[in-house]
């Protein structure tokens, strides 16, 4: 997630953690308002565990191509034209060099004849080293080897369809009767256990009608069934198995020779043992995201589809919507002695925000980390818009809001500072206050609304949020 | 076969096919012929400098779902990038998984991931598919243990299951304390310094490395001498002459002398009988005399080795030839009549034939569906169907009046 | 930096063979033989303060580069009994920008990526790679052709040594007097002297 990473990034010099809004998904989770979402479909913070992740379009993370996810699913996730080392994973090269080839009419002359061929300038591999033919177009037209045992894996998958497609249709032939697996059941050693654990008890003596057990999951055909039927060979077993090279025992090891067990992973179909035989493999795409919001199945995040843009179509980070608790200050904290705690509140939206700090309730279960007692204002508290443009223009009148000296320390355009009264009620560790934060929020871009009655103001709600602050220590 | 997807019968995108292994979790797509990917069960926890196994038995449930959610997020998101609510779900298990890990498993693919539909497979019995055949007796060797199963015309005979702890683990503890114990590093303050002196511990990626890149099964022969040397005190058993020894570079600093007589030893103790005369080549042998006397001809001609640990240069034919030896002791020559064994070569590597099993199994899309949980039906219930609770079906699921499907499917299978 | 008695008593003591391309803002000090078009760029950093350094023939040394023969740690400067020794480093080599060798002796066609470093107890034969970053301080040999790279020293062997830079240094040798002053060489008859 580039624009989380890059948030919190930033987040961290305000030491994020220590100012906690409940998200209230399936599962309760704290985190600092910069890592969380609103959905504005049902005015809600999300978190990134309660939204539901997807797959937005794949790109190359070499060449920054985009590819369609169709493509993408049948080139198996991989970039056509970018290829990564076998050796050490590093993005290769194309690599021309021009080499002596005899001329098509004389070939008693030679030519310099531009070829092509992949390095990678991190590790110094290149396909020459494992012996692949240098190519005349800089394309390439590399090819990965092939599985050899494709052709057996398929034969064998049309196989066991075959035998599947004839229980379906004979499932769907006796819905009623008792059914005849062709295929082995894979919960069929349950049966046998169960049978031999319990003897043959009556329920399951009737429904097995005294078959005997290894009937149960026949897998051969009756002869003549079927015409058109697929034959598989079953496989042979061999008598012996090769034995180590004679030479194995006293030949010196050669470690560069010698594949590391990450390189041969690399590569599943064929995990070769000797650096010989690693080929490259097509760079793997990677994916942007977009988030939904599980409840309302609203886009909470879509980026945009080009990979070589950071932006976002959608984009409905939290801390654009609800307004933001900060701590600015905090005065030595005693066991048992009220001190004034600094904070700021700021106003994200472009519309005046009112907003009541409330204490939490007797017996809120969402109140679990509190060490403190914690006195509040009273009064409602009213943010100024957010005006991007009044931070430039000096002239700009500040407006009146004409505050309590007592709760509003101070003012700044979009921004207040206020004071809430903390009492340690716990000798030792670390000092929580929380409580909840209600305030007005117009959902002025909700799209329900038909177009025609924008210029209807758009319907006020309140919400309410848990907010927990960490204080840090006892002053000492 | 994934080329044509939408176009099947059942019309419906592939599966996906995930074989969560204890050190590796080979993942990938139904209907493919190989895993995409084959990465370590492990994620990376911000603040901790080693990663966190995913794969853990004995950790509480939150902590596991929390591990196993951030490791599929991973395997969607960076290796597999599909959505996870549009595709089935495979999961190869072994027969010896907890059941809390597995409810979790399912808990974060059906809760977190909303994926429709997710089926157990046994790893044994998938290995079998591979191969078009119905009986083999199946022996993993993996990395936290050895698990031999019998599978007779496509059903495991999980009463005749054997395991021993002795696998990639195992051997890696055992070559660690030999390297410990033997080997000597040259720094660049001075040559032939003791292992521990210079580093503490190996990391165990490094152990894994020296084990794959340097170390080997020795045939039967050679391996009874070092056994014979190694038990003998008084000296009077000698030894093979040893491999060479390795020079390993730790990195740019540091270079371990591997020991020659580790590189052919150290997996020894696979074969190495303990106080209880069990070691993997026994216990192929014991489940084989606990089946049925008329499965064991079929099974003992029709053996299949798979898991990671049998890739070691040389386990296999080790293996065979330890089988043979054994079953003419006397432990066994009564039990056993039958004296031909053959090994099956399926066409994936050890480590993903269970992957391929499963990747074979999922592309029946005729009876996927009927075979698997599906979402709604975990949701009614909360809870993915065990065999254990086979004693108590979950009947309230199906409408009164309505015959109750078959056993098997009663018990394993959702239907609307 | 190095007063000017310093750098005359270096610059003396370079013997800089004709064809070479040293800049005067490099830093050379001790007893330093430097081979015909062998390129040494400002800033660069030739110490021989244990013993001479030879180096061979069309070599490239880049900025903030040092190669140095050094005092091994545990032995005193002062210890008279020491017999110098030469560092000897010979054709076609490239030091790239910041790395550092203390290798007593190094053979053709290497290449010292930037920021590598390689110790004094390592040997480097022909047409290896040392990558960048890394660090290689082991008592040993390197083969022919070694490729050492990434975080964790890696390696492998190519079946390529690394192609001598001669357009570079043609390049060089045709560029840098147009800015820089270069440090004089011998005549263009006289080979350089081993001490």
């Amino acid at each position: 997630m580039g624009p989380s990473v890059a948030i919190s990034k930033m987040a961290s010099l305000l030491q994020p953690d220590r100012v906690l809004y409940l998200v209230c998904g399936e599962k309760k989770i704290r985190s600092p308002l910069s890592h969380l979402y609103f959905c504005r479909y049902c005015s809600e913070l999300r978190s990134l565990e309660c939204v539901s992740h997807e797959v937005d379009s794949h790109y190359c993370p070499s060449c920054l191509e985009n590819m369609p996810s169709a493509e993408a699913k049948l080139k198996k996730n991989r970039c056509a034209n970018c290829f990564d080392c076998p050796c050490c994973m590093h993005t290769l090269s194309t690599r021309a060099t021009n080499i002596p080839a005899p001329l098509p009419d004389d070939p008693a002359k030679t030519t310099m004849k531009k070829a092509y061929y992949l390095a990678c300038g991190f590790c110094r591999w290149t396909s020459r080293d494992v012996g692949m033919a240098d190519k005349s177009v800089a394309s390439g037209g590399w090819q990965e080897p092939e599985n050899p045992h494709t052709q057996r894996i398929n034969k064998l998958i049309e196989y066991y369809q075959q035998l599947a497609q004839r229980e379906k249709l004979e499932r769907d032939r006796k819905k009623l009767a008792r059914r005849r697996p062709y295929m082995p059941l894979a919960f069929s050693q349950h049966t046998i256990h169960v049978v031999e654990k319990y003897g043959l008890g009556t329920r399951l003596q009737r429904q097995r009608s005294g078959a005997p057990i290894t009937s149960l999951a026949g897998l051969s055909l009756k002869e003549g069934e079927d015409q058109k039927e697929i034959k598989c060979e079953p496989a042979q077993a061999l008598d012996e198995v090769e034995p180590l090279a004679e030479d194995f025992y006293t030949r010196p090891v050669n470690l560069p020779e010698v594949t590391t067990l990450h390189q041969r992973l690399l590569q599943p179909d064929f995990q070769p043992a000797g650096a010989s035989q690693l080929h490259p493999k097509h760079k793997h795409l990677l994916i942007k995201r977009s988030l939904r919001c599980r409840k309302c199945e609203h886009n909470l995040s879509k980026p945009e589809f080009n990979p070589t843009s950071i932006k976002f179509k959608i984009q409905l980070v939290a801390v654009n919507y609800i307004p933001e608790v900060r701590i600015m200050s905090i005065p030595n904290l005693r066991y048992m002695k009220e001190s004034q705690v600094l904070l700021t509140l700021t106003n994200p939206v472009e519309s005046i925000t009112h907003v009541t700090v409330l204490d939490c309730e007797e017996g809120d279960h969402d109140n679990i980390n509190c060490t403190s007692k914690v006195v509040l204002p009273t009064k409602e508290l009213v943010l100024a818009g957010k005006d991007a443009a009044a931070e430039y223009d000096e002239l700009a009148e500040p407006q009146d809001f004409q505050d309590d000296p007592d709760v509003v320390a101070f003012r700044k355009s979009n921004k207040i500072g206020f004071f809430i009264k903390v009492t340690p009620l716990r000798e030792e560790g670390e000092v929580t206050v929380s409580f909840k934060i209600r305030h007005d929020f117009r959902n002025l871009a909700a799209p329900i609304r038909p177009s025609e009655e924008a210029e209807v103001p758009s319907e006020t709600i309140w919400l309410t949020h848990h907010v927990e602050l960490s204080l840090g220590p006892l002053a000492p | 076969m994934p080329l044509f997807e939408g176009l099947g019968s059942g019309g419906e995108k592939t599966a996906v096919v995930i074989d969560l292994g204890a050190a590796f979790t080979k993942c990938g797509f139904a209907g493919e012929t190989g895993p995409r990917c084959i990465i370590p069960s492990e994620i990376q926890r911000p603040g901790l400098q080693q990663p966190v196994r995913v794969v853990q038995y004995n950790i509480n449930t939150e902590e596991l779902y929390s591990n196993l959610k951030e490791f599929i997020h991973m395997l969607y998101f960076r290796h597999l990038l599909v959505n996870p609510r549009d595709r089935r779900v495979v999961i190869i298990e072994s027969i010896l998984c907890p059941s809390h890990f597995r409810e979790t498993l399912t808990k974060v693919f059906f809760k977190h991931f909303e994926v429709p539909s997710v089926l157990f497979a046994p790893s044994h019995l998938m290995s079998v598919m591979t191969l078009g055949i119905n009986s083999a007796l199946v022996m993993d060797c993996g990395y936290t243990e050895t698990l031999v199963l019998p599978v007779y015309e496509g059903i495991p005979i999980l009463s005749a299951w054997e395991a021993l702890p002795l696998a990639g683990k195992a051997i890696h503890k055992e070559l660690e304390g030999q390297l410990v114990e033997q080997c000597t590093v040259d720094t660049d303050s001075g040559t032939g310094q003791s292992l521990p002196a210079v580093l503490g511990t190996i990391p165990e990626e490094v152990v894994e490395d020296i084990k794959v890149r340097t170390c080997f099964v020795s045939d039967l022969q050679r391996g009874q001498k070092i056994q014979e040397a190694k038990f003998n005190l008084d000296g009077t058993a000698e030894r093979p002459a040893p491999p060479p020894d390795v020079d390993y570079p730790l990195d740019g600093e540091k270079i371990l002398h591997i020991k020659g007589p580790i590189r052919d030893s150290v997996i020894e103790m696979l074969f190495e009988q303990d106080n209880e005369e069990k070691s993997v080549a026994t216990l192929v042998l014991d489940a084989l005399v606990k089946c049925p006397i008329d499965t064991r001809k079929t099974l003992s001609e029709n053996l299949v080795v798979i898991g990671g640990t049998a890739m070691l240069p040389g386990f296999l034919h080790r293996l065979l030839a330890e089988i043979r030896l054994l079953v003419e002791k006397p432990r066994y020559q009564q039990a056993l009549s039958s004296k031909t064994f053959r090994i099956h070569s399926p066409p994936a590597k050890p480590n993903c034939t269970a992957w391929l099993g499963g990747a074979i199994f999922g592309a029946l899309q005729d009876i996927l569906g009927s075979r698997s949980v599906s979402r709604d039906y975990y949701n009614q219930t909360g809870r993915i169907p065990d065999w254990c609770s086979l004693s108590t079906p979950p009947e309230s699921l199906y409408d009164a009046g309505k015959t109750p499907p078959p056993l098997m499917k009663r018990a394993f299978s959702t239907e609307k | 930096m190095a007063d000017i008695n310093t750098k005359q008593s270096a610059q003396k003591s370079a013997k800089i063979a004709a064809g070479a391309v040293v800049c005067v803002e490099s830093e050379i000090r001790g007893d330093v033989t430097i081979g015909p078009r062998t390129v040494v760029h400002p800033k660069a950093r030739i110490i021989a303060e244990a013993g001479p350094i030879v180096i061979g023939e069309g070599n490239l040394i880049e900025e903030q580069a040092l190669i140095i023969n050094g005092y091994p740690e545990n032995i005193m400067p002062d210890a008279e009994d020491v017999e110098p020794k030469t560092m000897t480093i010979g054709a076609n080599n490239v030091f790239e920008v910041g790395c550092e060798s203390q290798a007593m002796k190094i053979g053709d066609n290497n290449v010292i990526e930037s920021k590598a470093v390689v110790g004094r107890n390592a040997i480097l034969t022909s047409g290896c790679i040392v990558g960048a970053c890394c660090q290689v301080n082991t008592c040993e040999v390197i083969p022919e052709n070694t490729v050492i790279y990434g975080s964790d020293c890696m390696r492998r062997v190519q079946t390529e040594r690394p192609q001598p830079q001669s357009l570079q240094l043609d390049f060089l040798m045709k560029i840098l007097p147009n800015y820089h002053h270069l440090k004089k060489t011998v005549k263009a008859s006289s080979t350089p002297v081993k001490n």
